[in-house]
């Protein structure tokens, strides 16, 4: 159960960064597929690692403030680049 | 039986049709590579064509003798006066240490042995900048800012369609506007309303002897920049330096009080340079008006030799064309001036638009035709990325333009070219499309805008001879596929995807 609350946090602390991560892996605009697919992933493993720290019942809330903090942070920057790759898309 | 001359009927039409997809394109007629090749290199024999010198005089010559050639009819040469702005000698020493640098185009002379003042440095030259910093009888430094080209917002907010089969785009793709200078507006002021985009003019208001600009942005050292080219003739002297030379200035400047000495001759006497135009006489007295311009800043192999040349492919292509063929009238114009101003096209349109702006329904404007892509190194040098330049299409919204073009891109294979609105840099598309977009006529705008434009490095290394003929077939299969189409169906339709 720890080891679980610990890998939900870990990743929604670096979640910010892989959609990033993914643009650079495939960083041509024809890649818009794998990019959007990539960022489709990393936003439902996110989301599910937000409900799992949500979860825990912690008496110190600093990891789950953290992480759901940096989650949501992570889903807005997936969401966006997704976003931009679904246009880029419908363009190329 | 009638069923066996149906399918013959479709079988001749299959044959007929299969060599080129559906399009006529006669390949005999079309000017090989070396003959291309050395209408440019003519052109581009000259150390320079500005507006109205010996170089331009030569190259108007060379296209008006070519038209003839072609048969074009009413072939004219027509004079457009300008102001010939000559530099003669320049240099600036920031106190005893000579600095290497080019002028200012258009901008004051200063007498034979120069002026004096201390060196201030202005970072971008802002309105701020200016009110903290007494620089009355001093030559102000000033660095000169590009605006930028950033691929993927242009893709996706004003692209119809994208020409990449080599997938060469990234996300973060982006290259210097070399002719657009943020904080240089060197429009005309509007009467009573404060330019605060304009340092060169906050320069003279507040009292500056001169102005050194550092090209921040240009890549590599050159220093070369012919620009403003406005034609605008203006009293402050001014010259340029290079990017690396700026940054050491700018370090003295932080530690010492420097002395500067700019010297800036010249000549300003009337002169003149002509418009070139010949006439294909087609079906219909409707026209397409195909268009580039003849000058340069230096030699201009992409700016714009390659354009006269595939001016000169389509002229030739089109009058081995019967005239009960041509379903437009083809009017073919060189115009005068890009570097004055764009005076030659502004002047034509004007002249004309009794005889034959009316008629017009399509311009097809062509400029910097197959420019290689070249990035400064870690030398510092310019080299050659392996890639063509970005090429943009600027097209009025309109299937059936849209339609062409795709078709022609994918026949010709001109990489990376992205089709956008006619708008999308602005109310005008960048270039000689300017007058006859303001003028309404439907416009297929073709431009591409590497760095080194408007330096004199744009020599012959810069152009990929493999893609002349290439392009001239693009702008042909284009024209064609246009030409039966009525003025109605060119113009710009709001509905259309």
């Amino acid at each position: 159960m720890k080891n679980r609350k610990v890998v939900s946090f870990l990743i929604s602390l670096v979640s910010p960064i892989l959609p990033v991560g993914a643009l650079l892996i495939f960083d041509r605009l024809e890649q818009a597929l794998p990019v959007l697919i990539t960022c489709a992933v990393i936003l439902c493993v996110v989301i599910v690692s937000i409900f799992m720290l949500l979860k825990t019942k912690e008496k110190s809330p600093g990891m789950k403030i953290i992480g759901t903090v940096f989650g949501v942070l992570g889903i807005v920057v997936t969401g966006v680049i997704g976003l931009i790759a679904g246009w880029t898309l419908t363009k190329i | 039986m009638i069923r066996a001359r149906f399918l013959f009927i479709l079988l001749a039409a299959v044959l007929f049709l299969a060599p080129t997809g559906g399009f006529g394109l006669d390949e005999a007629k079309v000017p090989t590579q070396d003959e291309i090749t050395g209408w440019v290199d003519t052109i581009c024999i000259p150390e320079n064509r500005r507006p109205g010198e010996a170089g331009d005089l030569q190259a108007e010559d060379y296209i008006y003798q070519k038209f003839t050639e072609f048969g074009l009819v009413d072939v004219k040469k027509e004079a457009v006066d300008l102001t010939l702005w000559r530099a003669q000698s320049w240099s600036l020493a920031a106190g005893d240490e000579e600095i290497p640098s080019f002028y200012v185009l258009n901008s004051g002379f200063t007498p034979a042995d120069g002026i004096t003042g201390e060196m201030v440095y202005l970072g971008d030259g802002t309105e701020e900048a200016f009110k903290a910093t007494d620089v009355k009888g001093k030559i102000v430094v000033i660095d000169l800012d590009f605006g930028i080209l950033p691929v993927l917002p242009l893709i996706l907010l004003a692209s119809y369609y994208v020409y990449d089969p080599d997938s060469t785009f990234l996300w973060w793709d982006w290259q210097p506007a070399t002719w657009v200078r943020e904080n240089w507006d060197a429009q005309p002021e509007v009467e009573g309303v404060e330019n605060t985009k304009n340092a060169y003019n906050m320069a003279i208001k507040n009292g500056a002897v001169g102005v050194v600009w550092i090209l921040k942005e240009q890549p590599t050292n050159i220093n070369s920049y012919y620009s403003p080219y406005e034609g605008i003739m203006t009293e402050l002297p001014a010259l340029y330096v290079g990017k690396y030379d700026g940054e050491k200035l700018k370090e003295r400047l932080k530690n010492e009080s420097i002395t500067g000495k700019l010297i800036l001759v010249g000549t300003k006497t009337p002169g003149v340079m002509h418009n070139i135009y010949g006439i294909l006489p087609g079906k219909s007295k409707e026209s397409f008006l195909i268009t580039t311009h003849h000058d340069a800043p230096f030699k201009g192999y992409i700016e714009d030799g390659t354009g006269v040349g595939t001016l000169l492919s389509l002229a030739k292509y089109f009058s081995q064309i019967p005239e009960g063929e041509r379903e437009k009238t083809l009017i073919f114009l060189a115009s005068a001036g890009h570097f004055y101003g764009s005076k030659g096209m502004e002047t034509w349109v004007n002249t004309h638009r009794e005889d034959y702006v009316k008629d017009i329904v399509l311009n097809v404007n062509m400029e910097h035709i197959v420019a290689k892509e070249f990035v400064e190194n870690d030398k510092g040098d310019y080299e050659y990325s392996g890639k063509m330049q970005t090429r943009g299409l600027f097209i009025f919204n309109n299937n059936q333009f849209k339609k062409a073009i795709q078709e022609a891109l994918n026949d010709a294979k001109l990489t990376r070219t992205v089709v956008v609105a006619i708008t999308a840099l602005g109310d005008d598309p960048p270039g000689e499309g300017i007058y006859t977009n303001r003028a309404g006529i439907p416009i297929i705008h073709y431009i591409s805008g590497p760095t080194y434009l408007l330096l004199d490095v744009d020599t012959r290394d810069k152009v990929n001879f493999d893609e002349l003929v290439p392009a001239a077939k693009m702008f042909i299969e284009v024209i064609e596929k246009l030409a039966p189409l009525s003025r109605g169906d060119l113009t710009k339709k709001e509905t259309e995807e």
